[in-house]
């Protein structure tokens, strides 16, 4: 608002960020002090009806005709103003995160509690890592780019890969104690898992190479059964599962827009 | 208890070790196993060859250090594709991990094939996940107006191979290569409204639900984790990291069934015991 009166094109990036800031501010300090000004009894009509039109707007966009030569009807603008007033919210959200961070892991630093050491780690890593960003973006150089490489591929990365690979020898354990013959259907499920698993990687192709690649008995080549378990029985599954999903969700979504659904918000006094 | 009794309770550590075996050998000496590529994988590469030119791809990343060894090589064969065939596509990632490792590995390719940043290639700039709902209800009408600027701050205008990309009918190909379940999203804002082909490149334990919208035909392909992208290796006829890991892949899938079968003889011998 102001910002955009105040500080002209071109101006230092720092500008706009402190102007952003604050816009935010006296709005925001004039909205939160608005809403105060509400009788009590008040509130809850007053969030109930800006649900609805909020989701209407896009209800309403998303089913009226749109324009064949722009593709947009008369509410097409507004819902683009107000999805980049979403992501504006968004980048809020980064900034509570950080905060909600520091302020747990500060609190066991200076408290000294248990795994306190952990958490000075958590401050060393977050420094470095942002540190070492700011300083490959905002000056360049050879030396910036090889200190964010190391910290980024060598650990960041690294440590990533290494904990969702951990994950493989759980699912060694798992299979192994969870597929046993105990019913008729447990056997099913054994065999099936026991399709796709070698039907899925090379080994399965060619455990079953010897049969022909041509003609009906190319249908039991074990990539062919397995690719017929996943593309058939398994996808007849996921559909059914998945429509209960879909309807699911369009009634928490209905219930959700029309406030019907009771949450901790309504259920104290506003 | 008998030896095929004891069958059922091997301990973790001595399976843990034996897969650490089964992945590390065939890493170090390779093994040479057929590779025969699924219908699926088949509908990724015709969907590429069949894009016409003067359109671009565009290259979903929502994935992350975690999964690179899966979705690292379904990026890299996409985009080697693409590069082989002189045809132009822009990444948008919705990780900042994966925005990084999806834009090495472009560069590592683009110096081997010898293609040029905003030329053959552009990079649209990382996006917040949160932001996608309303992202993909604006750049299909106003991509230049939506991302503004490239990952770099270049204006979209002023980036070569953008020129005449302006909305979603300049787009041939949506890849969304990811660790997460947002096909769904994509199909219903996307393929729903404008009928762009799609392709699928999700990691292997998330790949079943993606034979939904195969069926459907609202993807016209999907890889299914680091096996997929060896599959697509082979197409390519280019060797890359899924082709080497494919052995590591099969050893490993192979110990487990092993395994099983293992547990199930001590299973059924203990049972036929008590049973006597």
């Amino acid at each position: 608002m102001f910002t955009r009166f105040l500080i002209k094109p071109g101006a230092p990036q720092w500008l706009w960020v402190l102007g952003v800031l604050g816009d935010f501010l006296i709005f925001g300090g004039i909205l939160f002090g608005l809403l105060q000004l509400v009788p009590v009894r008040f509130r809850r009509p007053l969030i109930v009806a800006l649900t609805f039109i909020a989701g209407l707007i896009y209800s309403v966009e998303f089913f009226y005709p749109a324009d064949p030569k722009t593709q947009m009807n008369f509410l097409t603008p507004l819902r683009i103003k107000l999805g980049e007033a979403t992501k504006v919210v968004y980048a809020f959200a980064l900034g509570l995160g950080t905060f909600n961070l520091i302020r747990f892991h500060g609190g066991n630093v200076i408290r000294n509690r248990a795994g306190w050491f952990y958490s000075l780690i958590f401050f060393i890593s977050f420094f470095a890592m942002a540190g070492a960003g700011f300083w490959s973006y905002y000056c360049p150089s050879k030396a910036a780019e090889n200190t964010y490489n190391m910290l980024f591929e060598g650990i960041v990365a690294s440590l990533g890969a290494t904990m969702f690979s951990t994950i493989g020898f759980y699912i060694v354990s798992a299979a192994y104690r969870a597929f046993r013959i105990r019913s008729a259907e447990a056997t099913l499920m054994l065999l099936a898992a026991f399709i796709v698993m070698v039907g899925q990687v090379p080994v399965g192709a060619y455990i079953t190479s010897g049969l022909p690649e041509v003609g009906p008995l190319r249908n039991l080549r074990l990539e062919n059964l397995s690719y017929w378990i996943l593309s058939q029985p398994n996808m007849a599954a996921q559909r059914g599962i998945w429509f209960g999903i879909e309807v699911g969700a369009l009634a928490m979504a209905l219930r959700q827009w029309l406030s019907l659904e009771r949450g901790s918000f309504f259920e104290r006094e506003l | 208890m008998n030896v095929f009794e004891r069958l059922q309770y091997i301990d973790r550590r001595i399976m843990y070790a034996l897969l650490v075996v089964a992945i590390a050998v065939p890493l170090i000496w390779r093994i040479n196993l057929p590779v025969v590529v699924t219908p699926a994988v088949k509908g990724v590469y015709d969907t590429f060859e069949k894009m016409p030119n003067d359109k671009i791809a565009l290259i979903v990343v929502y994935w992350g250090a975690g999964t690179v060894a899966e979705t690292g090589p379904e990026t890299s064969a996409m985009m080697r594709h693409l590069f082989m065939r002189n045809k132009k596509f822009a990444l948008l990632p919705f990780d900042p991990q994966g925005s990084k490792l999806a834009t090495d590995e472009a560069k590592a390719l683009a110096k081997k094939y010898g293609k040029k940043y905003g030329v053959d290639w552009v990079h649209w700039g990382y996006q917040p996940i949160s932001n996608l709902v309303p992202l993909l209800q604006s750049f299909p009408r106003d991509i230049k107006g939506t991302f503004k600027t490239d990952a770099y701050g270049t204006p979209m205008n002023k980036i070569p191979m953008m020129r005449n990309v302006n909305t979603i009918d300049d787009i041939g190909v949506i890849a969304d290569i990811t660790s997460s379940g947002e096909l769904d999203t994509w199909i219903a804002y996307i393929y729903g409204s404008y009928r762009t082909p799609m392709v699928y490149g999700p990691t292997a334990i998330i790949a079943p639900e993606g034979f939904n919208s195969l069926d459907a035909g609202q993807i016209k392909g999907m890889l299914m984790g680091m096996k997929g992208a060896a599959e697509y290796e082979k197409l390519l006829n280019a060797e890359g990291f899924a082709t080497r890991a494919a052995g590591a892949l099969s050893t490993s899938h192979l110990l487990i069934v092993i395994l099983i079968i293992a547990g199930n003889i001590g299973y059924i011998s203990s049972r036929r015991r008590r049973e006597r």
